[in-house]
């Protein structure tokens, strides 16, 4: 894999060619906005029916990256659905999948006028392993168990 | 009801009138009238018979003597500002005569409550485009405002038959005539090669459409320009004549100066500037420049205050342009019918001679101006034969049906059998896309809570979300942007220069190409911008061509093919024929059934001449096929140009025998791998997938932008090769790029008629015939004087070489 090492505060980072970022020292790997569901939310709207095939090809190039860094833990930043029906939209296959790859860290965009996650949502239940728990934030970041 | 028996005889008020301005009525208008009652005829005439009279008068004359309420005639140009130039002419006798008729016209540039009204209150006849069209059959309400349609008049049919523009016409005619059955249909076309098929195309479920031909007046008189310095070896553009073409210009009242490409238009019209130091008010006017830039021209042209436009294609169809009486057609016409439209242009009074002159803009374009000549007096016209009615087209013609209501499978498939074009569509190929507009037809996986179309309980289809139909709309129509491409080193800021879309979707990465003066390598297509990095190369494996996006016409490579096998060439100029005789003398000239390869070291590099007269774009393909095969027979090809005559490949090994690179299953296994990853494609796919609905080019609110488009586009492509690749987009997109860029089948189409037959010359050095072709390689835009020189000097020696030096 031919990855752009670069150091920042501190941290050796490893910028791979799938867009994902390796942090060797954690053995993270930190990826952003997976948008799985895409496809569905646009037919949903009354858009084009487009190839339905991203969520497995999403995963499929996440797996890849995890084989290849051998990460431990994967930090999906941003939207990973779409939105928040989208979840509904994964097949039972990329279900599964999704439920094989490991131990992740989901956060809610952080821009003023982006939405947050309900992480009463069930598909959470599926992505995260057990224990895990949601930080509710605002004024305090308060742990909850999930 | 069925209208029937038209009238024989004109009004009175009628006859009148077109004495009262000293008019005569033609006989073909005559006619129009005799035989109004035919369910659809179609006229040929020529520029300024008063082929639009003729075929409103039988409206004008039955809304006279029989007024009505209600829409009574549908005029379908291709071009918005003819609907509103017929609709300025038709006032005339309209309010001369004091008719009981309103006429309007409804384009894209009608206002919103202007279109709201015509919906309610149609006027008697509507002037609109096939865009407008296909919108205004969407509407829930289109059966009320067609329910009294009685004739419908399709203007300059022979341009729109050439494009899908033709195809969504004539399918929005299968659903006007279920709305108002037994409409009338009438075409009117400039001349074309075969009638009957342009008629076929139009009339109703394989009725006859008779073909009314109207008196062709005068040939036109055609010549090539005599020019003093004969034209250059190789290159476009024809500045060489530019003192002659001034010369003609202040002979006539008006000139139209035609070229092949917006580029070439440009250069040339810079160099008439500079030349023209009388100050003729001379304009420019080309598909490139502002909707403004073109009005002014368009405006002082039809006030005759211009003496010379240089012009393109954007200017081939039929808006009055008064007094032309002078067509000058700069670079080799390509295709004989284009030409014949265009030299109509001239001299729009009926029954006078066109002017035109044709003006070579290299010595091999001599050649294919005289046989233009000889095929323009014989009246061969050219032209291919139109393939099936297109699926995408189709796709998009469904889900504008779905938007005007529930429909029912079968009595849709009824109707679009019923057009010409998909007169043998299988109900099979319906289904399709059918199931596309319905489903998305995925093969994996389907869209089973959020199909587009879903079928009700009574078996018919209707939009799952209503609110669908307005994204639909949006989206209506077939044109496609056919725009130059910013080339930009990669990581860098400021573009090299522009390259043409075509010629970009034909690279793979690694390729190199010139341009700007200098040898870049390809790196990929992003974002509307091609991205390259610079090369180390001495010559560019690719030379960018400079040249039209027409390929020249299969029977005008053949007549050229012809003209080869004459003894002596009485019509060609003496400088002209010298080189081909020279050519005999050395090597071989090419002939229709056999093929010539010739091969030569020069510069170091042995040179494989491939003479296949098979058009541009097949030349381009199989170039890039021919350098693959080398490739992997260790010829190590290094380089190639294509142009509408042969590909000239480069490399560091002999060609010792071409007939196993040149054989047909090697090649067609090479496309198939070089294809699929080809850019060519991905352009191809883009186009079909907008139309076919699968992209939107438009969204409510938030407008997608082109480069966006074009991101996600290939990442489609890319996306449903991989996991869908048998999808019935993928079929779409390889039909038509086999028709169209790729143009393999005329390759095939020339290894047919050659049949192994292989003509391989050895020479000691370049040939006279290839010679020009050498010079290509070289083809840069020119920066400075030193360069240009530095070119002369180079092209000079090539010359001498090739034993060229004194003609």
């Amino acid at each position: 894999m031919t990855a752009h090492a670069f150091s920042l505060c501190d941290t050796a980072l490893r910028a791979l060619p799938s867009g994902a970022l390796h942090i060797p020292g954690e053995e993270a790997l930190c990826v952003s906005d997976l948008h799985l569901g895409k496809s569905d939310r646009i037919a949903r709207r009354g858009g084009g029916l487009l190839p339905p095939y991203e969520a497995r090809e999403t995963l499929a190039r996440l797996e890849a990256d995890i084989l290849a860094t051998d990460a431990r833990q994967v930090i999906c930043l941003g939207d990973s659905f779409d939105d928040l029906a989208a979840q509904d939209s994964l097949g039972e296959a990329e279900r599964l999948w999704l439920a094989r790859l490991r131990s992740r860290l989901i956060l809610p965009a952080y821009g003023t006028y982006t939405g947050g996650l309900s992480s009463t949502d069930p598909i959470f239940a599926e992505l995260l392993k057990r224990p895990a728990i949601a930080v509710l934030t605002g004024t305090r970041a308060i742990p909850t168990p999930l | 009801m069925r209208q029937l028996g038209g009238m024989t005889t004109l009004p009175s008020a009628f006859t009148d009138w077109f004495a009262s301005r000293g008019w005569q009525v033609h006989p073909h208008q005559k006619e129009m009238l005799t035989r109004a009652g035919e369910p659809a005829l179609m006229l040929i005439a020529p520029t300024g018979g008063g082929k639009t009279l003729a075929g409103f008068l039988p409206t004008l004359a039955e809304l006279a003597e029989a007024p009505r309420e209600g829409l009574h005639t549908l005029y379908i140009s291709p071009l918005k500002a003819l609907a509103s130039d017929i609709r300025r002419n038709l006032l005339v006798p309209i309010s001369e005569m004091n008719l009981p008729i309103r006429v309007e016209d409804r384009t894209g540039d009608t206002s919103a409550t202007r279109k709201k009204r015509q919906r309610v209150d149609p006027p008697h006849i509507l002037l609109t485009t096939p865009e407008s069209l296909a919108l205004l059959t969407s509407y829930e309400d289109a059966p009320r405002m067609f329910a009294g349609l009685s004739r419908v008049i399709i203007d300059e049919i022979h341009a729109l038959a050439e494009s899908k523009r033709g195809d969504q016409l004539m399918l929005g005619l299968s659903r006007l005539e279920a709305m108002a059955p037994g409409l009338r249909r009438v075409g009117l076309s400039a001349t074309v090669e075969d009638p009957p098929a342009l008629a076929a195309l139009m009339a109703h479920g394989g009725a006859p459409c008779p073909v009314l031909l109207a008196d062709p007046g005068p040939d036109p008189d055609i010549a090539m320009l005599r020019t003093e310095a004969p034209p250059p070896w190789s290159g476009g553009g024809g500045r060489y004549a530019i003192g002659e073409i001034l010369e003609e210009v202040k002979r006539h009242r008006t000139t139209l100066i035609f070229h092949n490409t917006r580029a070439q238009a440009e250069i040339f019209f810079h160099h008439l500037w500079l030349a023209n130091t009388e100050d003729l008010p001379i304009g420019i006017h080309h598909g490139s420049l502002s909707r403004e830039q073109r009005d002014a021209v368009e405006k002082a042209m039809t006030e005759g205050q211009l003496r010379a436009v240089v012009c393109t294609g954007s200017l081939d169809l039929g808006i009055d342009w008064g007094d032309v009486d002078l067509v000058i057609q700069v670079g080799a016409p390509k295709n004989v019918k284009r030409l014949i439209q265009r030299i109509g242009r001239a001299n729009h009074r009926y029954n006078a001679p066109s002017k035109a002159l044709l003006v070579p803009a290299n010595r091999f374009e001599v050649v294919e101006c005289v046989a233009a000549l000889e095929a323009a007096k014989a009246h061969d016209l050219d032209g291919d034969p139109r393939g099936p009615g297109p699926l995408d087209v189709l796709c998009q013609h469904i889900l504008i049906r779905a938007c005007a209501g529930p429909f029912d499978e079968r009595e849709l498939f009824q109707e679009v059998c019923s057009v010409g074009a998909y007169a043998g569509l299988s109900r099979a190929a319906f289904d399709d896309c059918l199931d596309f507009c319905a489903t998305g037809g995925y093969a994996l996986r389907a869209y089973d809570r959020w199909q587009r179309l879903i079928k009700r309980p009574d078996g018919l289809w209707q939009l799952r979300d209503p609110r669908a139909a307005q994204r639909i709309r949006m989206n209506i129509g077939t044109i496609q942007d056919t725009d130059t491409l910013k080339v930009r080193l990669r990581g860098a800021g400021k573009p090299l220069g522009e390259v043409e879309e075509s010629f970009a979707a034909t690279l793979s990465a690694g390729d190199t190409f010139l341009i700007g003066g200098q040898i870049v390598r390809y790196e990929g297509l992003k974002e509307m911008t091609v991205e390259v990095s610079r090369s180390a190369a001495k010559k560019p494996r690719v030379a960018v061509f400079q040249g039209t996006k027409f390929s020249t016409s299969t029977q005008l490579s053949s007549r050229i093919l012809g003209m080869f096998g004459q003894e002596t060439w009485p019509a060609l100029p003496d400088h002209t024929a010298a080189w081909l005789s020279l050519q005999r003398e050395v090597s071989h000239l090419p002939s229709r059934d056999r093929v010539l390869v010739e091969s030569f070291p020069h510069d170091g590099l042995a040179h494989t001449c491939f003479y296949g007269f098979a058009g541009r774009n097949a030349h381009q393909t199989l170039g890039l096929l021919l350098t693959r095969r080398m490739e992997t027979a260790g010829l190590n090809p290094l380089g190639f140009v294509a142009t509408d005559y042969a590909t000239l490949i480069w490399g560091l090994d002999e060609v010792q025998d071409p007939a196993p690179l040149l054989q047909d299953k090697g090649l067609r296994e090479g496309l198939d791998d070089w294809l699929k990853g080809n850019a060519v494609m991905k352009r191809t796919f883009r186009g079909s997938a907008t139309i076919a609905g699968l992209i939107e080019r438009n969204l409510p609110q938030a407008r997608k932008s082109g480069r966006q488009a074009t991101f996600s586009s290939d990442i489609l492509y890319d996306t449903l090769r991989k996991y869908d690749p048998d999808h019935l987009l993928m079929r779409i997109t390889e039909t038509e790029a086999m028709r169209g860029l790729v143009d393999f089948g005329r390759i095939e189409e020339f290894l047919a008629r050659t049949e192994g037959r292989i003509d391989h010359v050895r020479l000691e050095r370049v040939s006279p015939l290839a010679a020009p072709m050498l010079l290509e390689v070289g083809k840069v835009p020119i920066v400075g004087e030193g360069r240009e020189r530095l070119v002369a000097q180079e092209a000079a020696a090539l010359m001498a070489e090739a034993g060229l030096d004194g003609l």
